[in-house]
């Protein structure tokens, strides 16, 4: 199966999510800025493109794990890709999963800042802040897509 | 091969471009009034099911025809489908993308607006068919195009 975590950038919340579902980081405590600037496409605009997917590495059951940007048009996406594998026929299973959800007021607030290239320390605190915020739901939703795919490797 | 004429939201000017390549509206004439609104999915796509890749028809040469919505962000959608294929190892070959919202023009827009956004069908819809009909030898002119290409495709 292939498994995508897609948030607006595909360089925040969809990293952390595909870190922790890679266990790259921890789930024990909210990751600091400096741990998450480790992760590759972590707060990397130039290396992200908005609609492609970037494979991030495979889990130990063998699901592909990628992120994406999906700018404006998440639910777009979605349903264009899951309907063009069912016109190609396309046996690999995708699973798409939802982050923008988690794109706090203030995370918003700060990608914009961002954008005009406003203080970085300040804006990054502020993301940082977002995704510590967001930290326990973004586990839940990995702990729910392993859940799903034990279960489908179970019933296999 | 399979060809995917898209636009804003796949109500309109896509499902225009895929009914004259299926043969459901002429190449000749201006079609009326009904002949276009009578058409599958003519202004009736909702927000909810942009996205959504509709089969229209089958051509002559046997080339499946199918409308998507892509609101204003063909860039991204189109990366993220041919991104998709890659990963799969499809060849980007077996679909074919038709932009059909370069040829409406504004009547078409504020009736699309005012039919689908604000729910005034009654005063959207002949709006959105009116500003078609007046470039309608465009779309045929693409669809024309099309099949060109994909006849050259072909051979």
């Amino acid at each position: 199966m292939k498994i995508v975590y897609y948030d607006s950038t595909g360089q925040y919340l969809a990293v952390v999510a595909a870190a922790l579902h890679l266990k790259m980081i921890s789930k024990q405590e909210s990751p600091k800025w400096e741990d998450l600037k480790e992760l590759a496409y972590f707060d990397a605009q130039n290396r992200i493109e908005l609609g492609k997917l970037t494979l991030i590495g495979k889990d130990e059951l063998e699901n592909d794990i990628y992120i994406l940007g999906s700018g404006s048009v998440a639910q777009i996406i979605e349903r264009a890709l899951l309907d063009l594998n069912k016109l190609l026929a396309v046996e690999e299973e995708f699973l798409f999963v939802d982050l923008t959800e988690e794109e706090s007021l203030i995370f918003k607030l700060a990608l914009k800042l961002k954008g005009y290239s406003f203080n970085f320390k300040l804006v990054n605190r502020l993301i940082c802040h977002s995704l510590n915020s967001s930290f326990s739901s973004l586990i839940t939703k990995v702990e729910e897509v392993e859940k799903r795919l034990k279960n489908s490797e179970g019933n296999l | 091969m399979k060809v995917i004429y898209n636009c804003y939201g796949s109500a309109h000017s896509s499902v225009l471009a895929a009914a004259i390549h299926v043969g459901m509206l002429p190449e000749d004439r201006v079609p009326k009034v009904e002949e276009i609104s009578n058409l599958p999915h003519y202004d009736k796509t909702v927000t909810a099911e942009i996205g959504n890749i509709y089969y229209f028809g089958t051509d002559e040469a046997g080339i499946e025809v199918y409308i998507l919505g892509m609101k204003g962000s063909t860039k991204i959608v189109k990366r993220a489908i041919y991104s998709m294929l890659g990963e799969l190892e499809i060849s980007k070959n077996e679909l074919i993308f038709v932009e059909t919202l370069p040829y409406v023009n504004n009547l078409t827009r504020i009736g699309g607006f005012l039919s689908r956004r604000l729910g005034l069908v009654t005063l959207g819809r002949p709006l959105t068919i009116w500003g078609l009909q007046k470039v309608y030898h465009q779309f045929v002119e693409l669809v024309k195009d099309v099949k060109g290409r994909l006849f050259k495709l072909a051979f």
